[in-house]
């Protein structure tokens, strides 16, 4: 049972093969925005690497943000596209849950924070668990100042994990008690998304292609103000 | 619109406030522009990638929604005005695609709520009146957010120079 995993929400193209039990190959590309040029070429290349035929793939899983809109964008749609044409499920799951699960052996609240840009951070909080973590908030999106200040007035110790602590460190510095993952965390990891959705077939829990959109937390129905400006 | 408004007399004049404007600006900065059709929000648009060092001709992206100049910084030059919601916004990756430019907003006033909010807001206002004997625009330049309140003296600097 063999699971190709996709994560596009950072400045990060992630891709990994592998099943719950174990991780069969994983490609990590770091700090560009051509999410296009690179996912595809990215996955061409594992596949060839690690010998899984594509049809032999059971799911496609993907990390579905919240994060950078056009890296998400291309990483939705080419797990979509795949899961169409191969015939098989996608499991969807949050870019956030992909950064605290692999700091789940700490003993502190995990909270994972991912660049959102326009000075704002997207978040959720997590305890750890037997086998992994439960997430305890939301998930969010606001100011790192209003972050730190909401961690503050809860009091516990944290660790913080992902993007979002260092393109904003200067305001997490000013949280006592905080401990900082390092860099090599910053990103949600494929090799937990590997792990997460082989745990989600086997209890049947996956969508199918249509199903699955990216997860904004900023809000997106609404219509332009129009109105106010064409009176 | 609380800011400060400067008097524009021909196509000009409002290229040379784009070029005051855009000489301040710096990578990652939001330029919102509001008025209406034929205002003059591409011919301001036109000056600042001039400070910008911007050397191809900046038309209207009302069809492309979104254009990229190179320049220093590159201008990302953003037409807001076929878009009806929000997720068509989103679509446009702003944040990513701007990060490391000038972005400028032509009618960013529908979506305001939804931009971010360290910004320069700028009115154009076309004013005529007595048959083309009062021609001329209003320019209203208003500061939003902490960082840009800081460059307050910088802005009231160049405005100083125009009126």
């Amino acid at each position: 049972m063999q699971v190709l995993a996709i994560d596009t929400a950072t400045m990060q193209v992630g891709v990994a093969i592998g099943d719950g039990g174990s991780l069969r190959g994983e490609v990590r590309l770091a700090g560009g925005r051509r999410h296009a040029e690179e996912l595809a070429p990215a996955i061409r290349q594992l596949v060839a690497w690690t010998g899984v035929r594509l049809d032999h793939l059971a799911a496609i899983a993907v990390g579905i943000g919240p994060g950078l809109f056009t890296g998400l964008r291309v990483g939705v749609t080419t797990a979509k596209v795949m899961a169409q044409a191969l015939r098989i499920p996608v499991i969807p799951v949050v870019s956030l849950d992909l950064v605290a699960y692999p700091v789940r052996h700490s003993r502190r609240v995990i909270v994972a924070v991912l660049d959102a840009r326009r000075r704002e951070v997207f978040h959720a909080a997590y305890r750890p668990v037997p086998g992994g973590v439960q997430r305890v908030t939301d998930y969010q999106v606001g100011r790192p100042a209003d972050l730190v200040a909401e961690l503050e007035a809860g009091g516990d110790e944290v660790l913080l994990v992902g993007d979002g602590v260092t393109a904003h460190a200067d305001v997490f510095a000013g949280l006592d008690r905080a401990e900082l993952a390092g860099p090599e965390f910053a990103a949600p990891s494929t090799a937990a998304l590997v792990a997460l959705a082989s745990a989600r077939y086997e209890q049947e829990e996956f969508s199918t292609p249509w199903e699955v959109e990216p997860l904004y937390l900023r809000e997106s129905d609404a219509e332009l103000g129009w109105e106010a400006v064409r009176g | 619109m609380s800011g400060i408004t400067v008097v524009s007399h021909s196509a000009a004049e409002t290229r040379g406030i784009g070029a005051a404007l855009g000489a301040l600006l710096r990578a990652g900065d939001v330029v919102l522009l509001a008025g209406g059709l034929g205002a003059g929000k591409t011919e301001l648009t036109k000056g600042i990638g001039a400070a910008l060092a911007v050397d191809a001709v900046i038309v209207s992206p009302t069809f492309t929604l979104a254009r990229r100049y190179p320049g220093r910084p590159p201008l990302l030059h953003v037409d807001l005005y076929r878009l009806e919601r929000v997720q068509e916004l989103l679509d446009l990756g702003l944040e990513e695609e701007g990060d490391d430019a000038v972005t400028v907003i032509e009618w960013g006033d529908i979506a305001s709520a939804h931009l971010p909010g360290e910004r320069l807001e700028v009115q154009v206002d076309h004013v005529a009146v007595g048959g083309g004997s009062l021609d001329h625009r209003l320019i209203t330049i208003a500061p939003q957010g902490p960082a840009w309140h800081a460059r307050d003296a910088d802005l009231a600097r160049v405005l100083h120079g125009l009126t």
